[in-house]
């Protein structure tokens, strides 16, 4: 399954804007989150902040949210504020 | 597009008292004076508070700010702020003018104002919307410039800032 995942703020320059990542199957955020943080250690940091929010369709999604086939993930790290 | 909601705070005159709201987000140069002078005159408010954020040069470190923003969820979080400080104050209108993109040191990144009977609801309106917008309102922002590149966490005084209220 392949899984579409948007990252933005610090998060967007470690990693990338947009990744296509391969996984078995349906996988949780927090399990996916991790998977990322093993892929790019430099931003393993930033990822497993305990500020961080994932979304899914607009809507922040809990960290034992599913994500499906078709699903588009985005992750937001900490936000600076205005 | 103005959206208009119900105070919390009653205020003396009236049981329920309704005020309107505004947020925008603004990828292109703001101009405060203009959007002060489109807020101003029609008689109908004792006080109108406004507040212009602008980005700090820091003796030269930092040239610009580049803020990222999330393409729905931004507005939202702008839209959600001004709502709330709409219906806890006792405003007529809470209006919030925030940067997003590109902008350089010295310039305006935040317009905030709220407009009221009388002076000290607006005061606090405003208040209210910088400590919610410092910490709470969906921005990535990096420093760039002659100290270097680095992306900025709200400090501990703006959460505690936050908590104020």
């Amino acid at each position: 399954m392949r899984v579409k995942i948007t990252f933005y703020g610090r998060l967007g320059e470690l990693i990338a804007r947009e990744v296509d990542l391969d996984v078995p199957g349906p996988i949780t955020v927090i399990d996916l989150i991790r998977r990322l943080a093993q892929s790019y250690s430099n931003a393993a940091e930033s990822l497993l902040h305990p500020r961080v929010r994932a979304v899914v369709r607009d809507q922040v999604v809990p960290q034992d949210f599913v994500v499906g086939p078709g699903d588009q993930l985005e992750i937001l790290p900490i936000v600076s504020g205005g | 597009m103005w959206v208009r909601v119900t105070n919390l705070k009653f205020c003396r005159s009236c049981p329920v008292a309704e005020a309107t709201f505004f947020a925008r987000l603004e990828p292109h140069r703001l101009q405060p004076n203009r959007e002060l002078a489109a807020l101003s005159g029609g008689g109908r408010d004792g006080a109108l508070v406004s507040f212009v954020g602008t980005v700090r040069g820091e003796g030269g470190a930092v040239e610009r700010l580049i803020l990222d923003h999330h393409p729905v969820l931004t507005q939202q979080s702008l839209d959600e702020i001004a709502g709330e400080a709409a219906a806890r104050f006792d405003v007529s209108r809470v209006y919030v003018i925030h940067r997003c993109g590109t902008v350089s040191a010295g310039e305006p990144i935040v317009f905030a104002a709220a407009a009221s009977a009388h002076r000290r609801a607006a005061f606090e309106a405003v208040d209210y919307l910088m400590d919610r917008l410092k910490t709470d309102a969906i921005f990535w922002k990096r420093e760039e410039g002659a100290g270097g590149c680095q992306w900025i966490d709200p400090s501990e005084a703006d959460y505690a800032d936050r908590e104020r209220w």
